[in-house]
């Protein structure tokens, strides 16, 4: 813990002391966990350790989130509820669980400036950028066909001591600063093709960190960089895919009303409608037989995060399996599906068996359960 | 192979680089966006409403539509919807997403669909990423029409003696139907049309009911093309055989390449790639009366990868349809999949570039192009193939006419990825005419049939010294013209709509052959409800009646004393035999029953006795051949077992509700709620009950015995339970993929190489068959022994090498493995499936002599 706030007053947020550190794991562990999960790794709401930080990652940022809420979601404007001391010790218990990547902005510079020139942030606070990008994903990528240098620089987490050491792909020309020291140098054109670096010794802490990369104009991006600790763990990928415009998407039914949704699930066959209930019940129900084939409560579909996979992967279903629902085909006979509706809080679908109609309807029962009818 | 692809990546790489310096719009049009609603939208399909409504469908699974520059959101979370029409009459819409055919309904008319309607879900869907759902389109009749993308990354490839998934085979049949063409008229109908597509992308219809298809390049398919659809034909991916009755996985894995090219249509037009496209789009026709410039009745497609519009035409030459392809505008934002012609005659499309890039380079776009109503284009219009060369068409009267460079090649039918042009030659053009309207030109070049020409017009100029916005089209010659053309038959104009048919056409493949189930099983009791038909019931005295029930042949059509609409019915007939050869074809054994006196079930030989195919024993004579032929040898007696709805007629004398029926032959399901489309030889007119008639033809000798009917049966409400008749259902002879769990014991490459029959087992010979293959690709020095240096496993090779002559022979080099079989198989019941599992290894570490272990 103490290093943490010597962490946390290093990076000149505030005073942070021991105790105001314990407060906000307790406020954390008394509101937040609800969403966020135990272990800040996420549930209902995002996760709070993971790399990507839609709102931003910086200090300010994750304080204004917790000031202001998130219009729109669940996140609430805390402002009016907790006095400022406990956001700012929320805050400050967040950052403490951080590990990674944060803050990261990617600047892209004109190339003609740099030919034959050494790459150091000097040179770069020297010159015009042509475009700065704040990246919530925390990791490198850049746009197809992309022209210019890359200038990266994020905020370095750290929470174990130890060996550590870059690794890149030797494409172009790279170079690595920490806390302005060149500490990874790599020219493709030239003999010097280090694509790994010397292991150096780092603390716990919080680190400046730059990466100035240029390479061949190309439709996809080949800049591929790693950082890991000795042994392998913890291992930090630097160079990712765009998220942008695919916030993670959640689908769950509004209040009162029922929803019916088509989504691949792991496990569940392709045909399986998922009947989204008012009470967060969701059924996953067989149109071949009108059999249950999974119920769960206090759930909801998350939607695969990134827009390139959706659908290519599938998307999953969070929440507490309901045991005992009753498998058995709830139809039998020949039977051929003819439709859904939605009535309310109910789904109504509707079979032809054996030249009848029959409709299953499927409504929310108490907090946790559901309720199956056939007429 | 090497270079080709290098030489198709400097292609694509220089075209990249142009295209983004310079889109090429032609004269008189232009290109406007349409911002798209907020959030991620990405657009896969639309339509337009008469009222000129737009809708667009997104892979996200969302319907919107736009309307005074508004979007509203009309429906949500379907699963990746793949095209959109929008049925006037119904007012609703029908939507192909990935495991349904949906129809879209807004009952309270808020807006916003309240009705989710499954119009059918017959085909399979294993789940896999690639099993796209693309439609629908329709026909005259309001029939509805999709396509079925093949899987891939399943047991079922088609790798044709190539390494499976490597070079040889890489799409997969996971589930059934999977790379067919379907048809469906009303919920719970579904037909199989044709099979053999790949990455059947593009679906559209022409105004004259004719279903066409574009697939994408890929293993079995040598280049992107367009498909002329006609019912029960095959196009050349054989992963999609399974489906067929007359196949299973088996059969389908003994054919080759050579089989299969016998089988195969060729496409109407091929799309060279990287000049004209990679990964087409649904075609659709310019009927704008000239609202869009001077193309009227011209395809138009628009491509993903290369983000153009491009058009094409056919022509039947020999019957079949050919024809070219030329490119048209470039520069789109993104990659057209889907296109539609609104009421003022501006071309939208759907754009994508998701999944494959486009060089447009955006996510999605949603464009429409226009032209201005003036201006011509300065453009190549179109060609046709003459008996001695081509006759090629521009927009507008050309400068000095120009001597054009022609080309020609053909392409590889082949289970690898694509095919480069093969034999390329330059080819010698003479007798160069121009017409007098200076807009026509043709010349005579050597002609071969079944290859490609490019027909390029480098410099070619109009009066006005402008270039041509694109100085080559490409025509497909299949076929070469006729030294005469073939009068025309009896038969022409009987176009059957949708089938790509006419009547009674002799190139229309013959049913399947099935062995039908044994004659026992048709004993089947009379219903109660039944009328008998006996003697009593008929009214030509003119057809004997034995004593034992059986009835002959007799002059003059017999039908029964009684009207009947809706019916079930029964009836057993059988044909004497005869080996006269003046009495074959449509003369062996001709009969047929007529329902309600007018649409004729076809009763003929059809046991190892061709004819045409909708003159087939079991056939809607003139209109659908059976399904298959179940027939017996005549002698013996066979059945029908039919359910039938009796047409219903507007009071105008139109016909609203087309007469169907449900049939078996042998109780083999031949017709599956089929859509009559009128009396044998005549359109519908309106009529009430008429009598069950059977029909007088000239031919052997039929008998009839055991007729009852059942009259007024509600035939929908029958229907489910009657298809079930006899053990069968719709998809009685179609190959499924087995249930059983993939294996894990070996690792997913070894599995598909040794699981030749993808049924998901693996035998000892086929592991070692697997095993052997690897003899002679490691027998480097070829003395017929594999040497240590050739055998990568030291601890086996000694075991092996029982004579310890330092060498494998054959037979060693197997008993290696079959022996190690055992080790695999591990529960030992001789076969390895999913439920051999690795044994746990973890075996306590035995120190090794020497070296002691130490705690460091």
């Amino acid at each position: 813990m103490k290093f943490l706030v010597l962490l946390l007053c290093a990076l000149g947020v505030a005073n942070v002391s021991g105790a105001d550190l314990e407060r906000g794991k307790i406020l954390y562990s008394q509101i937040c966990f609800n969403c966020h999960g135990p272990k800040l790794e996420g549930g209902q709401g995002p996760s709070l350790i993971d790399t990507y930080w839609q709102h931003g990652s910086s200090p300010e940022a994750i304080l204004k989130v917790i000031d202001k809420g998130v219009p729109g979601s669940p996140m609430i404007a805390y402002e009016s509820v907790l006095p400022e001391s406990d956001r700012i010790a929320l805050r400050d218990f967040i950052l403490s669980g951080q590990e990674g990547l944060r803050e990261t902005v990617r600047s892209i510079y004109p190339r003609e400036y740099f030919k034959g020139r050494q790459f150091t942030p000097e040179l770069f606070d020297s010159v015009e950028s042509e475009s700065q990008t704040s990246l919530p994903e925390n990791h490198y990528y850049m746009e197809r066909n992309a022209e210019g240098v890359m200038r990266g620089t994020s905020k370095l987490y750290l929470k174990e001591a130890g060996k550590y050491r870059f690794s890149i792909r030797p494409i172009g020309r790279t170079s690595i600063f920490l806390d302005g020291k060149e500490v990874l140098y790599s020219d493709q054109k030239t003999d010097k093709k280090t694509h790994v670096n010397e292991a150096f010794e780092l603390e716990p802490g919080i680190y400046g960190l730059q990466i100035f990369h240029e390479e061949k104009k190309t439709h996809s991006y080949r800049f591929h960089c790693v950082l890991e600790k000795e042994g392998g763990k913890p291992r930090f990928l630097l160079n990712g895919r765009s998220l942008q415009g695919n916030i993670p998407k959640i689908i769950k039914a509004r209040p009162g009303e029922a929803l019916i949704v088509r989504k691949w699930i792991q496990d569940l066959p392709p045909r399986a409608l998922l009947c989204l209930l008012p009470n967060q019940v969701i059924v996953a129900y067989n149109p071949g037989d009108g059999s249950v084939l999974g119920a769960w409560h206090s759930a909801e579909i998350n939607q695969t995060p990134s827009l390139p996979d959706r659908s290519a992967k599938p998307s999953e279903i969070k929440g507490t399996p309901i045991s005992n629902t009753g498998s058995a085909a709830a139809l039998t006979g020949i039977t051929r599906f003819l439709r859904y509706q939605i009535q309310g809080d109910t789904v109504h679908l509707v079979s032809l068996v054996d030249g009848e109609e029959k409709t299953v309807a499927i409504s929310p029962e108490g907090a946790q359960s559901f309720n199956l009818t056939v007429k | 192979m090497k270079s080709f692809i290098l030489r198709a990546l400097t292609r694509l790489f220089s075209f990249c680089l142009v295209s983004q310096v310079i889109a090429q719009i032609p004269a008189g049009y232009k290109v406007e966006t349409v911002a798209l609603p907020k959030g991620a939208v990405t657009v896969l399909g639309l339509c337009h409403k008469p009222d000129g409504t737009l809708a667009i469908v997104s892979w996200e699974g969302e319907v919107w539509e736009y309307q005074d520059k508004t979007w509203t959101r009309f429906a949500e979370n379907l699963m990746e919807p793949n095209g959109i029409y929008y049925d006037k009459k119904e007012e609703a819409y029908y939507v192909a997403q990935k495991p349904e055919l949906t129809r879209l309904v807004d009952t309270n008319k808020d807006g916003v669909c309240d009705r989710y309607e499954c119009v059918t879900d017959a085909f399979g869907v294993s789940g896999e990423y690639h099993e796209y759902h693309y439609g629908p389109v329709v026909d005259s009749l309001g029939r509805k029409y999709a396509s079925l993308n093949l899987g891939a990354r399943g047991d079922f490839t088609v790798p044709d003696g190539k390494p499976k998934g490597n070079g040889g085979g890489n799409m997969s049949y996971n589930a059934p139907w999977r790379g067919w063409v379907y048809r469906s008229d009303r919920p719970g109908h579904f037909q199989p049309l044709a099979n053999g597509f790949r990455s059947p992308c593009g679906i559209g219809m022409s105004p004259q009911d004719e279903l066409f298809i574009t697939d994408n390049q890929g293993d079995w398919v040598a280049d992107c093309c367009l498909y002329h659809v006609r019912e029960g034909n095959f196009y050349g991916h054989p992963a999609s055989l399974p489906a067929r009755p007359d196949f299973t996985k088996e059969k389908v894995l003994s054919l080759t390449a050579e089989d299969f090219d016998k089988l195969r249509t060729p496409p109407a037009v091929w799309f060279p790639r990287e000049i004209i496209a990679n990964t087409p789009g649904s075609p659709v026709w310019d009927t704008t009366g000239g609202k869009f410039g001077p193309f009227q009745n011209q395809i138009f497609i628009g491509d993903q990868r290369q983000s153009n519009y491009f058009r094409c035409g056919v022509e039947k030459v020999n019957g079949d349809y050919q024809g070219w392809c030329v490119d048209f505008l470039r520069g789109l934002e993104s990659g057209p999949v889907k296109m539609s012609f609104d009421p003022q005659g501006r071309l939208w499309s759907a754009q994508v570039g998701r999944g494959w890039f486009s060089v447009g380079g955006k996510r999605t776009a949603l464009q429409y192009a226009e032209w201005d109503g003036k201006t011509a284009p300065f453009a190549i219009h179109s060609a046709t193939l003459t008996k001695t060369g081509f006759e090629v068409t521009f927009t507008q009267p050309l400068g000095r006419e120009v001597l054009p460079t022609v080309k020609s090649w053909h392409y590889h039918y082949y289970s690898t990825y694509g095919s480069p042009p093969v034999d390329e030659t330059t080819l010698a053009v003479s007798n160069l005419t121009l017409s007098k309207d200076r807009k026509t030109v043709t010349f005579d070049v050597p002609l071969t049939e079944g290859k490609v020409y490019a027909l390029q017009f480098p410099g070619q100029t109009n009066a006005k010294a402008d270039p041509l916005d694109f100085d080559s089209i490409y025509y497909t010659a299949n076929q070469l013209r006729p030294a005469r053309e073939p009068k025309p038959g009896r038969n022409v104009g009987w176009d059957i709509t949708g089938s790509g048919w006419i009547r009674n056409d002799k190139g229309r493949p013959a049913p399947p052959v099935v062995t039908p189930f044994p004659t026992g099983d048709c004993d089947l009791p009379v219903p109660k409800a039944a009328t008998v038909l006996d003697a009593r019931q008929w009214s030509n005295s003119g057809w004997p009646l034995d004593e034992e029930g059986v009835m002959t042949r007799g002059k003059g059509n017999n039908a029964t004393r009684e009207a009947y609409g809706n019916a079930r019915i029964h009836l057993e007939f059988r044909l004497t035999p005869s080996d006269d050869p003046a009495w074959t074809g449509q003369l062996y054994g001709n009969s047929g029953v007529f329902l309600m006196s007018g649409y004729e079930l076809q009763i003929v030989n059809s046991y190892e006795n061709p004819t045409f195919a909708d003159g087939t024993c079991g056939s809607i004579y003139g209109q659908h051949p059976p399904r298959v032929n179940a027939s017996r040898p005549p002698g013996q007696w066979q059945s029908y077992d039919i359910l039938m709805k009796a047409p219903e007629f507007a009071d105008d004398g139109s016909v609203t509700e087309p007469l169907r029926a449900t049939i078996f032959h042998n109780d083999v399901l031949i017709h599956d709620d089929i859509w009559i489309y009128g009396e044998v030889g005549k359109p519908y007119r309106r009529h009430g009950k008429r009598p069950l008639m059977l029909q007088d033809h000239k031919g052997t000798e039929v008998s009839f015995r055991n007729l009852w009917i059942v009259p007024d049966i509600d035939y929908d409400k029958s229907l489910a339970a009657f298809r079930h008749n006899f053990g069968n259902s719709p998809s009685h002879f179609v190959e499924t993929i087995p249930e059983a769990p993939p294996i894990t014991i070996l690792n997913p490459g070894m599995v598909r190489e040794m699981d030749q029959d993808a049924n998901r087992t693996i035998t000892r010979d086929e592991f070692v068959a697997y095993r052997a293959a690897r003899f002679d690709p490691s027998d480097k020095n070829e003395n017929g022994f594999l040497e240590a240096a050739e055998f990568p496993h030291p601890v086996a090779f000694k075991g092996g090498d029982k004579n310890h002559d330092g060498k494998l022979t054959r037979e060693e080099h197997l008993n290696i493995f079959r022996g190690q079989f055992p080790n695999v198989d591990v529960n030992g019941d001789g076969v390895i499936t999913a439920a051999d599992k690795k044994k746990n290894r973890k075996k306590p570490a035995k120190p090794r002599p020497g070296k002691i272990p130490t705690r460091e």
